[in-house]
Order: structure tokens, then C-alpha cells, then sequence
């Protein structure tokens, strides 16, 4: 007798499940992080070490008429160096300098026609123009450093005129004021600040080097996956909203119902909704896992976060999904279900945009509050394991059993609801009359 | 095979079923008549446990009924509906499997009722694709497709062209040749009488006719009359003692007080007759009589005028 009530379930469930994962816009939904991922790992292998070596010839057009030497000089340094040149073989473009001359210059004008035309023809890469007054403390009218291509994207020649000219200028001004610059220099100079984990000890009383930490990951990777679970719920709806008002407009659900009850129909079609959800955050986050394993940043997820991300997903399949059925079975059309799932989405955002918050204070009292009630901890508390250290083991416990037992009931309250909605015809109810069908005997 | 023993079934004040018996013998052909809003619908998805009586209790193939009996029970709502976007056979598959059914057997029965009612050149085609009556006798398919013990249809014809009514009709006599109990509901009282065996009447919520089409007509005696004039002459007012006068076609068809043979004569003054028949009220009749009464006083009423 079970073993036929879950046949039908599980009826209901493939044939749901197979209804939205063959759809093209699924499928292309699914390839998107496969094409963006994939497409990285096969550009780095055939590409990898494909990198433009062409030499760049930059043009200066120095109004100073003191800082061609001094950039000259540190081109020749930068070439020699490891950007250029690692254990004799090249990994870097060389920059070619060129002074425009040291003739008397044109006026600005013709000066950028003409470079311009040179840079189009492919005579040089860029050019670069130091106004007259680049050098004066005071600045002035013409106290610019200009540098104009046709390659936006590449950065690293303008970058480094940009460094080079702004030593050689602190250099000069420095030894005009009077001051010994390597003095200087060796006064201010300090490196950067550098961010690590917490150290920690292994088994064997050995320190375990701290990792640095990257600031853009510590960001991304808590709200990536909140934003995950947001999409995965919203790419079940199909299942749990459009399906079941489609049943009840073309009368489908009478005869569905000659064959299964309510609770079974209701059952089979969240499994649906839950396992599309699920297959949706698997290949995202089976891309994510492989990229970080292929670029060697596992360091940036602690462990065990995945894990967590699918029972607190799963959770929120189970509590949203059944919320859009139970109240969709009660509409009567699609734009009223719409409306109902709107005010559900709701819900949904809150904790999503709670993450900026929680993110940067992820231990504080708003967090950790927020965490706890379901059903925003689903997202928040997703986003507090996802950022290291994590919160305390007891906190993550009993978010869980919160939500099995919010789940448990939101299930049974649409299940309520199904079982008159599904039949029921005429208007769309209100809210309140949502709660009194909850209640209602018999 | 059904058994209903004092159901009622209450909608907020609405009493939509109210103390009902009834009883469906097996392998019969059952009519189940009645006026919109009598109660019907209600009855049927009671029987099918998709709704719950308040009172009573309903006993399927001899067991207090479970939802489990459904597996045995094919049922085709007046209102039709099936998956636009999904095609025909995945379709059928889904209702078989939905009965219990795997897969493969689901499948297999599909297409051979496919091909029995000659649309296996459609199998693979959306539902929206196809006309309207194909649609309904696909629906047919999947009430039928997991051989069911019982069939409960409601409206099984409305909708079909005389071809495919003829199909279906054909197609259910021979599912009760094979020991199928038929239990439906219509308004066509036309097919109601070539097709059933036993007919109970509902009107509003209580039951006002149950036995044969014999018994039934029995009941109300002879107090009707056919008749025909060659050249289509209309009697209306013309006879003293007839009232509810129908053209069927083929035929007039009155009820009458008095005696017939004071009928005939004056309707053969009228006019040449061709066909002159006393003889039991048609279950249409039958119908409009209880669903439709009229006062005592209005049966000579129009006659009485003229």
C-alpha cells in the first residue's frame, strides 16, 4: 500500500521534474556557469601561455623636457626584470620609449592628429603627453600626464608610466627642495598591509601558516551563495505555481484527483520543485568547486560550507516550495497567484539584502538574531557559515532544528490549503481567508 | 459494487446532498440523471473520495471506501482537462502511472488504445495540436487506459461529432461486455434510455427516481401519446384533454387526460395521421416533470382555451 502511495508521488515527481529540466531555458540556465567556467579552464590551457610578447612602443611627448631620461632608464630596468623576463624566457611584453623629439613641438593639436594616426596604422602601440607644468608642486594649466591608445583593455603600460613618472616627479621635487630622496625614501618606505586567517595548531602541536586572506573572495562567496539559494528557489516555482494553476484552469486537478490525494499531489509536486532546485545549485556549485580546486583557491570556502549550503537550501525548497503550491492551488488564475507569490518573494529578498549587513558583522547581535528565525536564517545563517571563522557550532544546530520545525509546519498548513484550493472555484480568496482554510475543520 | 447509505454532503448552509442511498449493481450500465445543481458532481466525487460526505458512509466493490479502491476506478469529469503542452503519449503514460501502473504497462496500454481508436500517428504530438474531438476521446483513453472495475463518466459524450460518440459508445459497451460496471451522468436522456440498464434521478440533493427505465415509465403509466400527421399539420390547441406538446422530429409527443380514442378522433379531423402510439412518457419527460413542475391546473390548461 505505501509502496503504491510513493509510486504515485514519485509519478507526480519525475513527471514535474522532467516537465521544467527539459526546457530549453533550463538547460541554458544550467549551461551558463559550465560555459563561463569550462570556457576559463580551456582558455587558461590553450592559452595560458599564449601571452602577447609584442613589443609596445609608447611615444612621449615630454613638455618638461627633464623626464624622458629618467623614464627611459626605468623602462630599461622594468625590460630586465621579472615582468618581462623569467629564468630567460620572455612572459611579458617589452616597452620600446620613444621621444617625440627634441625639436621645437607642434601645437596640441596636430601633435594628437598625427599620433593618433600613427597609433591607427600600427606604427606605434600609444602616446603619452607630460603637460609643462607636470612637475610644479603648485601645478598650473598644463600640470597633466595624458596617455591615449586604441587598446583599452591593456593595462600594464599605462600603469607603469603612471608609477614611473610619479617616482621620477617625487624625485625631482624632493632634490629641488632640498632633500636627499634615497634619504627619503628609506624613511617612508614600509610595505603593504597583508591580511591572514588565524593561525592554528595541527595534531602534532605544529603551527599551520595562516592564510591570506583575499578580500574580494571573503565578499563574494557568502552572498554567491546566498544569491544561489535565491535563484534555485525561484527556478522552482515553475513546478510549485505555474503547474498548479495550469491544472486547475484546464480542470486537470478532478482527475488528478480521482487518483491521488491531495497530500500525495502536493508531495510529489514539491519533491519536483525541491530536486529541479537542487539540480540547478549542484552544477553551480560543482562549476564553483572545480574552479576553485583548478586555480587552487579551496582556501576560500571553509570547509563543510557546501554542505551546509545544501541542507539549508533543501530547507528552503521544502518551506518556500510548498508556501507558492498551497496558495497558488487557492487562486484562480495566473496573475492572482503572481500576486500571492510576489508578497512571498518577499520574504525571500529581505535576507538577501540583509547580507551587506551580515557580511560585514556577521557575528554581531543583528546577525546572529536574524540567523535564527526562520525563514530568513535559511540565507543568513548560509552567509555566516560561509565566512570564516563561522558562527559557534550550537547556533548552526539549532538554526536547523528551527527550520525543520518551521518546514514542517508550513508543509502541513499548505497541505491544508491545497486540499481545499485545489477544488475550490469562484473568487480568489484574501489572506485571511488563506489563514481560516488553515484552521478549518472537516 | 457501490453502496451509499444516508450520505449527505453540506457546502456551508447549501445542502448539496441529503441523505442519499443508492446502490450500483455490478456490471451494469448506470445512469445517474439529474438538473444542473442537483447534486451529481457531488455524489460522483464522493464516491471517488476526492471530497469527504459529512454523514453516511459509501461502500466501494463490498469494502469501506479508501482511496486505494481508485486505482480500480476510471473516472471522466464533465469538464475535461489534460496537459496542453505534453504529448499525447507521455501523457496517457502519466495518467496510467498515476493508477498505479509502471511505466511499461502504462506505455504498452497506451498505444494499443491509440491505435484502437485510430490516433497512433498523433502519439508524439502536443495535446494543443489536436482537434477537439481528439482531445476528448484521448481523455477517454486515460480514464480507461488501467482497466478499470468501474467507470464513472460524467458527460462521457458532450462535444463529439456522431462518428466519435459512436466510437466511445461502442468502446464502453464492450468495456462492460468485459465485466466493467458503467456509471454515468448526462443530460442526454436520448442516450440515457438506448444505454442504461438501471437510472436514478437527483434533484436537489434527494433522490426522486431509481430502478429500470421500465420501472421508471411504469410508474407514471401510459399517459402519453405520439403521433404524426403526413402533411406536418400542428395540433397545438386543436386536442382537448393533451398538454406539453414536443416536436421530437419524427414524431409529436404529448401527454393526455381522457380517453385516446376521443383523442384519435379528433385528431384524425385534423388531419391525415401517420403514426398514432399510447405509450410510457419518455425519461426526457419523465425529466422535465421533476425538475420542471407545474401546477395541477396547468395540465389541460392550453387545451382547455382553445
Amino acid at each position: 500500500m505505501e509502496e503504491t502511495k510513493m509510486r504515485k508521488i514519485l509519478a507526480v515527481s519525475t513527471s514535474e521534474y522532467r516537465q521544467v529540466v527539459l526546457t530549453k531555458s533550463f538547460l541554458l540556465s544550467l549551461l551558463f556557469p559550465l560555459l563561463i567556467y569550462g570556457g576559463m579552464f580551456v582558455a587558461a590551457a590553450i592559452f595560458g601561455d599564449k601571452t602577447d610578447l609584442r613589443d609596445r612602443e609608447l611615444v612621449v611627448v615630454d613638455y618638461t623636457g627633464t623626464l624622458m631620461a629618467g623614464l627611459q632608464e626605468a623602462n630599461v630596468k622594468r625590460n630586465r626584470s621579472d615582468a618581462v623576463e623569467r629564468q630567460g624566457k620572455q612572459v611579458g611584453p617589452k616597452f620600446v620609449l620613444q621621444s617625440y623629439g627634441d625639436d621645437e613641438l607642434p601645437d596640441t593639436n596636430a601633435l594628437l592628429a598625427e599620433l593618433s594616426d600613427r597609433v591607427r596604422a600600427g606604427d606605434i602601440f600609444a602616446f603619452a603627453i607630460i603637460g609643462k607644468d607636470y612637475l610644479s608642486p603648485e601645478g598650473g594649466d598644463d600640470d597633466y600626464l595624458h596617455y591615449f591608445s586604441d587598446s583599452p583593455t591593456f593595462n600594464r603600460l599605462p600603469d607603469w608610466l603612471s608609477r614611473s613618472v610619479r617616482d621620477l616627479v617625487e624625485e625631482k621635487r624632493f632634490t629641488e627642495a632640498g632633500y636627499d630622496q634615497r634619504e627619503i625614501n628609506l624613511l617612508t618606505s614600509h610595505n603593504r598591509l597583508e591580511r591572514f586567517s588565524l593561525a592554528e595548531l595541527d595534531a602534532d602541536g605544529n603551527l599551520i601558516e595562516p592564510e591570506e586572506e583575499n578580500r574580494l573572495a571573503a565578499f563574494l562567496i557568502p552572498f554567491g551563495l546566498v544569491m544561489l539559494i535565491f535563484i534555485s528557489i525561484q527556478m522552482s516555482t515553475p513546478v510549485l505555481l505555474n503547474s498548479v494553476i495550469e491544472e486547475k484552469m484546464q480542470r486537470i486537478a478532478e482527475v488528478l484527483l480521482s487518483s491521488v490525494t491531495p497530500f500525495q499531489l502536493l508531495l510529489g509536486k514539491l519533491f519536483a520543485g525541491v530536486a529541479v532546485g537542487l539540480t540547478f545549485s549542484f552544477v553551480y556549485i560543482l562549476s564553483l568547486s572545480l574552479s576553485l580546486r583548478y586555480f587552487e583557491k579551496v582556501n576560500w570556502v571553509p570547509p563543510g560550507t557546501f554542505v551546509w549550503f545544501f541542507v539549508f537550501l533543501l530547507l528552503g525548497l521544502l518551506t518556500f516550495g510548498s508556501l507558492f503550491a498551497g496558495v497558488s492551488s487557492a487562486c484562480q488564475d495566473l496573475k492572482d497567484s503572481q500576486n500571492f507569490a510576489g508578497t512571498i518573494v518577499l520574504i525571500l529578498i529581505v535576507p538577501m539584502m540583509l547580507s551587506i549587513v551580515t557580511i560585514e558583522a556577521p557575528d554581531g547581535a543583528f546577525a546572529t538574531t536574524i540567523s535564527l528565525i526562520p525563514p530568513f536564517s535559511v540565507m543568513t545563517m548560509m552567509n555566516r557559515i560561509a565566512i570564516p571563522p563561522g558562527p559557534p557550532d550550537w547556533q548552526v544546530y539549532l538554526a536547523l532544528v528551527l527550520n525543520l520545525a518551521f518546514t514542517a509546519s508550513v508543509i502541513w498548513a499548505s497541505s491544508r490549503l491545497f486540499r481545499i484550493g485545489i477544488l475550490a472555484q469562484g473568487k480568489t480568496p484574501t489572506w485571511r481567508e488563506l489563514f481560516r482554510w488553515i484552521f478549518q475543520r472537516g | 459494487m457501490i453502496e451509499l447509505q444516508e450520505v449527505t454532503k453540506r457546502f456551508r448552509e447549501h445542502v448539496a446532498v441529503d441523505q442519499f442511498n443508492l446502490v450500483v449493481p455490478e456490471g451494469s450500465i448506470f445512469g445517474f440523471i439529474g438538473p444542473n445543481g442537483s447534486g451529481k458532481t457531488t455524489t460522483l466525487r464522493m464516491i471517488l473520495r476526492i471530497i469527504e460526505p459529512d454523514s453516511g458512509a459509501i461502500r466501494v466493490f463490498g469494502q469501506p471506501h479508501n482511496i486505494s479502491a481508485n486505482n480500480s476506478i476510471g473516472y471522466l469529469p464533465e469538464e475535461r482537462g489534460l496537459y496542453r503542452k505534453m504529448t499525447v503519449l507521455r501523457q496517457l503514460s502519466y495518467f496510467g502511472r498515476l493508477k498505479g501502473m509502471n511505466g511499461r504497462a502504462a506505455k504498452a496500454a497506451a498505444l494499443e488504445w491509440l491505435e484502437r481508436l485510430d490516433l497512433l500517428d498523433w502519439k508524439d504530438k502536443k495535446l494543443e495540436t489536436l482537434s477537439k474531438g481528439m482531445s476528448q476521446k484521448i481523455q477517454f483513453i486515460a480514464t480507461v487506459l488501467a482497466r478499470p472495475r468501474l467507470l464513472i463518466l460524467d458527460e462521457p459524450f458532450s462535444g463529439l461529432d456522431p462518428v466519435n460518440l459512436e466510437t466511445i459508445r461502442q468502446s464502453l459497451l464492450e468495456l462492460q461486455k468485459d465485466g466493467t460496471t458503467l456509471l454515468f451522468s448526462t443530460h442526454d436522456m436520448h442516450m440515457a434510455e438506448q444505454l442504461c440498464d438501471h437510472i436514478c434521478m437527483i434533484y436537489k440533493g434527494n433522490k426522486v427516481l431509481d430502478g429500470s427505465l421500465n420501472d421508471i415509465q411504469n410508474q407514471y403509466g401510459q399517459d402519453s401519446l405520439r403521433l404524426r400527421f403526413r402533411d406536418g399539420t400542428d395540433p397545438e390547441g386543436r386536442l382537448d384533454g393533451v398538454s406539453n406538446i414536443r416536436n421530437l422530429g419524427r414524431f409529436l409527443e404529448m401527454r393526455f387526460q381522457g380517453e385516446p380514442s376521443q383523442i384519435l378522433k379528433q385528431a384524425a379531423g385534423i388531419g391525415e395521421l401517420d403514426h398514432f402510439e399510447i405509450t410510457h412518457p419518455s425519461l426526457h419527460d419523465i425529466f422535465v416533470r421533476i425538475a420542471q413542475p407545474e401546477p395541477e391546473d396547468a395540465v389541460n390548461g392550453g387545451n382547455e382555451d382553445a
